[in-house]
């Protein structure tokens, strides 16, 4: 028998071991989340959050719409707000990297993505929340965009790093403005990478609950009004997830389940697939 | 004439990068303006303190300061081993055909949001311990001097620094091994060669390979570091929450500054100096933040590049 | 030397970062005519033709001084995009931009300089192209395919047409062959040679044989100067200079 060294066997039970747990948190979420989500079915989807079944009896309607719609909106909002400022300062940190304004971009977009999340929050807590005198799911989308954009410029800047001087110059050398070729004929080359990056940023924002606890608020109803409070899947999360209620543990761990399974997943692996298309 | 084009597209893109720029300013400034007079007038006392009472005014944080350091400490401890396994694992030792999947698995480890670890621990994975470890470690190390005092406790509960340390553990650990894999992938094949060459086994190329990239590693556990410095939702779930003094114990429960922030700042919206003194801890947990970053710098030669990567 | 000159370089100096690569330039270039810039590599040639279609504007650390005119135009007063597309280029690498047809590739640049009012016009702008640069034969049944997807020689030829798409007055070639092998090689060449009928023709080369083989005009360059200058024939059969010889003779 070939003997193994101690070492790699103890590399192996390391890995092993924290894949297993990684698998054992997915395999939690889907037995306990994913039998609540087959329950309560379509209805889980568009009711609003019940209220305490201590104070009103059992809900007629038990839904999570509130805060799938939330964590959608304000997502949406925080991808308005964060793709023209990231793309662009890719853009200028790939290109004109050698201007002050560019490595100072760089930098602070590395260094954002250092920053605890909840610090964001709190930061849009004083800077909106304070003077609107009121939750709402823009001030969220604001924090969220703040974690949001160095993903972008980032991947945004690799993509455009990653295409040859010499392809650039191709098109440069026909005459064509910079510009054009930059936004226009590299378009194609360098999509996949920033679809990489925005799937990845959405993904990030997504699961964050830190920031939008006291910018976001809460709201049992569905609002589609960017200006008020609004719950969502991670704040749902974490407030149900203390509580002493059957029902409302119940949908915590449905919330996990549309989280992870429903959004956040499918996220990561199409920005695989996008990835994977592109190696030519 | 000839660049004007050209200057209009670098305006643009300035655009973006000036607000690149402000954004960081978005982030600091509300958090300075609204806690420096308090800095200035209780910062003393929010550092060396460990009275915390709001109601009696009293803002002692030290606790939450020592506690962060602890939970980051223990996390970043145990994550170490586990991200350079990985790494070594997910790009050497893996069937060559599956290693895309590894690495695919590895980092949807960091895709899973913290809130939902923190639930998963609060249900699931500290109740386990707690039943199950927890007294074992206790009476395992209850005669042993210095060790003892991080296992006694006079309750066992599931939500204390331990379950939070090892979970915050978990989390952290794809962010170092990202780091280290890409610098192991990265290694010169004719050095692994040389060592085949001289007669070495593949354990000697491995520790060959993981001496040659020590500055990367070294990088990545900081950087991982980082993270578990700041790591919110998941911490506040599983420490157990309890603001009384540090002590320097893993099944204690406990507090950070982070979690301590989550658990009171709504009720400090009411409270001028509550709500302040609990912006002021986040201030101190970006300087301290900074403060690894900064020797991250300072250590490792590849840390720049690394962070850019991670 | 034919009176009728294109293009005139006079005391061209190219610094990058503060190295001076160009020592000052001073070259005629007769219309109609395939002139070869030879010389080891490190010389300074392709320096030269990036100077000539000012490709060096968007790099900060690069210093152009001298002048350099384009049918008696001063090539720095005029719209670097207009210039561009009076003087086309062929890189060292095939360089198409591999995620588009190599129908596209070839029509992208008419259409952004607005050269063709129909579809119809655009066709035959890119039949015509491609003929010239010896790939129509091997494409036309497949105009859809990614240019990626061709081999060295196809992307090679497919920039070619790309560049006189364009109907340039001069065309630059910086190496056009040395990344491919003996038979692209020679195809191309035989395509440059065709060429010179519409076109004058700039190419650099490290290789003087390629020039022997197939330019009218050489300028041998060492050193960021023109060592000497002259038709081909009277360069590779009685060179002056000591220096030329030897590189000929392939001892430099």
């Amino acid at each position: 028998m070939r003997k193994v060294h101690p070492g790699i066997l103890a590399i192996y039970l390391l890995s092993f071991l924290a894949l297993g747990l990684l698998l054992w948190v997915l395999g939690a979420i889907l037995v306990n989340g994913l039998p609540v989500v087959l329950h309560y079915g379509v209805q889980l989807f568009t009711a609003n959050i019940p209220p305490p079944v201590f104070f009103f009896g059992p809900p007629p309607e038990v839904g999570l719409a509130p805060a799938i719609v939330g964590t959608l909106m304000i997502v949406f909002i925080a991808l308005l707000i964060s793709f023209p400022i990231g793309f662009l300062a890719g853009v200028l940190i790939s290109e004109f990297y050698y201007t002050r304004l560019a490595k100072a971009a760089e930098h602070v977009a590395s260094l954002l993505v250092e920053v605890p999340t909840i610090a964001a929050g709190i930061a849009i807590y004083w800077l909106i929340v304070v003077p609107t005198q009121g939750f709402s799911a823009i001030a969220g989308s604001v924090a969220l965009s703040l974690i949001m954009i160095p993903y972008i410029a980032l991947y945004t800047a690799e993509a455009y790093r990653k295409v040859p001087k010499l392809i650039k110059e191709g098109g440069l050398a026909l005459g064509i403005p910079y510009s054009k070729v930059l936004f226009k004929i590299l378009r194609g080359l360098v999509a996949p990478g920033v679809i990489t990056g925005v799937l990845i940023a959405l993904a990030k924002a997504a699961g964050e609950a830190a920031p939008l606890l006291f910018t976001a608020g809460w709201s049992n109803k569905v609002s589609l009004d960017p200006f008020q409070p609004s719950a969502s899947l991670s704040v749902l999360i974490y407030k149900f997830g203390f509580s002493s209620q059957e029902l409302w543990l119940k949908l915590s761990w449905a919330a996990s389940f549309i989280l992870v399974f429903m959004i956040i997943l499918p996220l990561i692996i199409i920005s695989k697939l996008v990835v994977r298309k592109h190696e030519f | 004439m000839t660049r004007i084009k050209e200057r209009r597209l670098l305006a643009l893109l300035g655009i973006g990068g000036v607000l690149v720029l402000a954004a960081i300013f978005v982030v600091l400034f509300p958090l300075l303006a609204n806690s420096y007079t308090f800095l200035l007038k209780r910062g003393v006392e929010l550092v060396t303190s460990m009275d915390w009472s709001p109601m009696m005014n009293q803002f002692g944080g030290l606790q939450f300061i020592l506690g962060s350091l602890w939970v980051t400490f223990w996390s970043t401890l145990l994550a170490t081993p586990l991200a350079v396994s990985l790494a070594v694992f997910a790009s050497d030792l893996s069937p060559r055909r599956l290693r895309g999947l590894f690495g695919g698995l590895v980092d949807l480890i960091a895709a899973i949001p913290s809130v939902v670890y923190g639930y998963w621990g609060l249900m699931i994975f500290g109740p386990l311990l707690a039943s199950t470890v927890y007294p074992l470690l206790q009476s395992a190390f209850s005669g042993v001097p210095l060790l003892s005092t991080l296992f006694s406790t006079n309750a066992i509960t599931p939500q204390c620094f331990m379950t939070a340390v090892l979970v915050l553990a978990l989390m952290i650990t794809p962010y170092a091994s990202a780091i280290i894999r890409n610098a192991y992938e990265m290694t010169p094949k004719d050095m692994i060669e040389a060592v085949y060459a001289l007669g070495g086994s593949k354990w000697d190329a491995i520790k060959m390979t993981l001496s040659y990239i020590k500055s990367s590693i070294l990088a990545g556990v900081i950087i991982a570091a980082g993270r578990a410095l700041g790591e919110t939702m998941a911490v506040t779930m599983l420490i157990g929450n309890s603001v009384g003094p540090f002590k320097p114990c893993l099944l204690c429960r406990g507090a950070t500054i982070t979690s301590i922030v989550v658990n009171e700042f709504q009720e400090a919206m009411m409270n001028p100096s509550h709500s302040e003194a609990l912006t002021a801890l986040i201030v101190i947990l970006i300087a301290m933040g900074s403060v690894l970053l900064y020797l991250g710098r300072k250590i490792s030669k590849n840390f720049v590049e690394a962070e850019i990567h991670a | 030397m034919s009176s009728d000159i294109i293009l005139k370089i006079e005391k061209l100096k190219v610094k990058i970062s503060g190295k001076e690569i160009l020592k000052g330039i001073d070259l005629e270039v007769p219309r109609g005519s395939i002139f070869a810039i030879m010389g080891p590599s490190g010389s300074g040639k392709s320096t030269l033709l990036r100077a000539i279609n000012r490709l060096w504007d968007l790099y900060p650390d690069v210093e152009v001084e001298g002048k350099i005119l384009l049918e008696g135009r001063d090539v720095y007063q005029m719209d670097p995009h207009e210039l561009r597309k009076m003087v086309g280029m062929v890189f060292q690498r095939p360089n198409p931009f591999p995620h588009m047809s190599i129908f596209d590739n070839v029509a992208i640049g008419p259409k952004m300089h607005k050269m063709v009012k129909s579809k119809e016009e655009l066709e035959r702008l890119v039949e015509w192209s491609l003929k010239r640069a010896y790939l129509w034969d091997e494409v036309k049944d497949d105009l859809k395919r990614k240019a990626g997807r061709l081999s060295g020689g196809q992307q090679q030829r497919l920039c070619i047409a790309r560049a006189i798409a364009l109907k340039p007055k001069v065309l630059l070639m910086d190496e056009p062959t040395s990344a491919l092998d003996v038979v692209s090689t020679k195809r191309i060449e035989e395509n440059i040679v065709e060429l010179k009928k519409e076109f004058t023709v700039l190419i650099v080369t490290h290789n003087p044989q390629q020039a022997a083989r197939i330019s009218d005009y050489v300028a041998f360059i060492y050193d960021g100067k023109v060592v000497e200058v002259g038709p081909t024939s009277e360069i590779f059969t009685r060179p002056k200079h000591e220096l030329t010889e030897k590189y000929v003779l392939g001892k430099v």
